[in-house]
């Protein structure tokens, strides 16, 4: 599955339908949307990818250094190895988010 | 750090003594130090002249809020819009005046001036080690 790194703008063309869930994605969403307003200095560039199987986006990913890389997919709905399939190769992936069951609850604060 | 992301859509309208303002230039030191201490106290890894640069930068843009009780006694920024909803962090009360819900009140308040402002929903993370900040979102 191929991956491929964009810069700000391009990342929410093709990756904002995968992030539609926007409360669950705000971390993704804001940032990005932040990264194609206000670019980061170039000693301190974001990575922004996807990874693209047979159905589109199947994987999206956004780091900003030093942070965690934050990677959302909607595992349920694809057959990608989500961050707690089992297996003898499972790895632990900090910032790896997917969707619960049931989705968000809101909350009243 | 494992956290927990919360979407709301109200905001419960019970104050402590104080009122939420945003912060401005004169506040902008005291804003430097607190983002400072909440970056260490959550354990992130930003350079402190990076966290400093950006605790100017949003004061500057008037993303920082402060809950005034006589003093400045808590803060909040308001970040990352979205299409529909905006996010609440760096909400930070210094050690010896926690416990008297001026944090609560500045979220409380921050959340329905951004509930006013015409957001549908904010959202904030929270540590899921941490029952005092957990607490104050339930």
């Amino acid at each position: 599955m191929p991956i491929t790194a964009y810069p700000a703008a391009a990342f929410l063309r093709d990756v904002q339908a995968l992030l539609e869930r926007e409360a669950a994605n705000n971390l993704m969403l804001g940032l990005a949307l932040r990264l194609a307003q206000l670019p980061a200095p170039a000693e301190n560039l974001p990575y922004l990818a996807a990874v693209h199987d047979d159905e589109g986006i199947a994987i999206a990913a956004l780091m900003t250094w030093p942070h965690n890389l934050a990677v959302y997919s909607d595992w349920s709905a694809r057959r990608v190895a989500g961050p707690s399939a089992a297996g003898p190769a499972r790895a632990r992936f900090p910032g790896a988010r997917r969707p619960r069951a049931g989705g968000l609850r809101p909350r009243l604060c | 750090m494992h956290v927990r992301v919360c979407e709301l859509h109200v905001a419960h309208l019970r104050y402590g003594p104080g009122y939420l303002r945003p912060a401005g230039a004169a506040d902008a030191e005291l804003v430097v130090r607190w983002a400072l201490a909440f970056t260490s106290g959550c354990g992130l890894r930003d350079r402190p002249e990076q966290v400093a640069e950006g605790a100017r930068r949003r004061v500057a843009i008037g993303d920082i809020f402060l809950w005034d009780d006589g003093r400045p006694v808590s803060m909040a920024a308001r970040t990352r819009p979205t299409r529909h909803g905006i996010s609440v962090g760096h909400v930070y009360t210094p050690p010896e005046l926690r416990g008297r819900g001026y944090a609560t009140a500045c979220v409380a308040a921050l959340s329905q001036h951004l509930l006013d402002s015409g957001y549908g929903f904010w959202t904030l993370f929270t540590d899921l080690a941490n029952p005092t900040s957990n607490h104050i979102y339930q």
